[in-house]
């Protein structure tokens, strides 16, 4: 069983959610949505095999 | 402020019955968990005929429950180390073990926490915090020692990297000039982080170096301290030099981070006097009791501390005595609506530190309230010992502040010294004998001051 295509897509949707999360206005809150999406960042940068190659825009 | 964040707002409108009703979910939750996860707890629960389901109130909780203490916990680590059966999690998450700083002498409790409780030790340093003005996008300067293996080490920089800050962790790295330095290159510093007397210390260190921390500073929108009581002159006079309020917290590791602070009034209220510490009570149960019948005690009246985690899983305490003495402020007491009940900022002392002196219970803080409130002193250290023919003595050592030091006449000195000697028999009922030093003979302390020795012992030698 490979997991690895499915907790791809659970962590870019839970990014999703977090980075709606960070929309909050309470500032009590912020920093920790804050800190709870750029984790997930994390996971899914170390989680990366193929970067995708898009040209710069010229 | 309260009201600037939606969910403590939230918290704040309940009302006293509201908040019990959460606490009394929130503690029915937690014992139900331990009876099945915990030797420890089961014992304690099975041992007093106590079952998780049958509580209904809060006060049947307080009135049932077995306290614990450290002597507890030890036994416990030594059944079955290095966590004790009171652990409560699966031993493979731990994520992060806390230690007692061992100060006692008795032996360091070890503590086992969660991914969830790394989050919540961590909520518990940036909540009090939050509640004294630090904001997202603030540079903050920690100057406790981070690190190592306590709660006190680890919490606050997991406190600001929730908070969204920019947090400079110079405690135990840098010099204290070093620290100074730092702060000016940042500039914009907006929150200060120490322990009473490294405070102290800083201050010290600013002043003598002929800057004016409000001038030098003028960003800067709070100084939170933690760990040590202080005489309010002392306050007074923080909060003139620097600028702005002055936060304190009350937290300890059995507390995983704090558990109260002095909110958003800041240590001072209007009239001068010492502001409460409001309990975070939806997160921890404080019973403040007297230590011999364990009896709540009565607004106003002095108490041991006694704490139950209500949100902590890994390693909680339920019912532990902190051995820490404060004064018990009822909510309704505190000058606001706020139903959260509080303890007096300023004073919060142990049991355990008091010295029998010539018939007096004789608290270290009683004699830095006393000491302290002289600006022209500096820095202290007390003795207690027995002389050759078995008289107890008390002598204290003095340093004088930079400009008292350099300018004061013998005269003056003599005051000085006569004034203080007097505040000390006024608050501790104690005549001591006082002994000018220079400010290099006594240490810096950069956490939790250690200023007496007891050396009565010593002198029954043969």
């Amino acid at each position: 069983m490979s997991p690895t295509p499915n907790d791809d897509r659970i962590l870019a949707d839970m990014l999703v959610q977090a980075e709606r999360l960070c929309q909050d206005a309470d500032p009590l809150m912020a920093g920790q949505y804050r800190y709870l999406a750029e984790r997930i960042r994390a996971l899914i940068e170390l989680r990366e095999t193929v970067i995708s190659q898009e040209k710069p825009a010229s | 402020m309260i009201k600037d964040s939606p969910l403590l707002a939230e918290i704040a409108g309940l009302g006293r019955a509201e908040l019990e009703a959460l606490q009394l979910a929130k503690l029915k939750r937690q014992l139900e968990r331990l009876y099945h996860s915990s030797a420890f707890y089961r014992a304690r629960m099975d041992g007093s005929g106590f079952r998780p389901d049958s509580i209904t109130s809060l006060a049947r909780f307080r009135e049932t429950f077995p306290t614990s203490g450290k002597a507890d916990f030890l036994a416990d680590q030594a059944e079955q180390p290095p966590f004790g059966a009171r652990l409560s999690i699966a031993r493979d998450q731990v994520a992060m073990v806390n230690m007692t700083g061992g100060t006692s002498g008795q032996g360091q409790e070890i503590y086992g926490r969660g991914h969830r409780d790394v989050h919540l030790q961590g909520y518990l340093h940036a909540l009090p915090w939050f509640l004294a003005s630090l904001r997202p996008g603030d540079e903050a300067i920690n100057c406790v020692p981070a690190g190592g293996m306590t709660t006190g080490g680890w919490g606050p920089g997991e406190g600001f990297r929730i908070s969204g800050v920019t947090a400079w962790h110079v405690g135990g790295w840098l010099s204290t000039d070093g620290k100074i330095d730092l702060m000016r290159k940042i500039g914009r510093v907006n929150f200060l982080y120490a322990s009473t007397n490294y405070l102290h210390t800083l201050t010290e260190a600013v002043l003598k170096r002929g800057i004016h921390p409000a001038a030098a500073f003028p960003q800067l929108k709070a100084i939170f301290i933690a760990a040590e009581g202080y005489p309010i002159e002392w306050a007074q006079r923080i909060q003139e030099l620097w600028g702005c309020k002055l936060h304190e917290g009350y937290g300890s590791t059995q507390c995983a981070g704090f558990a109260g602070s002095t909110a958003d009034g800041g240590v001072l209220t209007a009239d001068g006097g010492r502001g409460p510490i409001r309990l975070f009570e939806w997160h921890n149960l404080i019973e403040i009791v007297n230590p011999e019948t364990m009896r709540p005690v009565e607004s106003g009246e002095v108490g041991e501390i006694v704490v139950t985690n209500l949100s902590i899983e890994g390693s909680p305490v339920i019912r532990f005595r902190t051995g820490d003495a404060a004064r018990f402020i009822a909510h309704g007491d505190c000058g606001s609506s706020l139903c959260w009940n509080a303890i007096e900022s300023g004073t919060i002392g142990r049991f355990d530190d008091m010295m029998k002196i010539r018939g007096n219970n004789v608290w270290p803080s009683m004699v830095d309230g006393a000491v302290f409130a002289h600006d022209e002193v500096a820095e202290y250290a007390g003795r207690v010992f027995t002389t050759g023919d078995g008289r107890t003595e008390i002598e204290v050592r003095l340093a004088l502040a930079e400009l008292a030091a350099l300018r004061f006449s013998p005269e003056d000195r003599q005051r000085l010294f006569a004034r203080v000697r007097e505040a000390i028999k006024d608050r501790a009922n104690i005549w001591v004998t006082l002994v000018e030093v220079d400010r290099s003979e006594l240490p810096e302390f950069s956490y939790k001051a250690r200023r007496w020795t007891d050396e009565r012992q010593a002198g029954y030698r043969l």
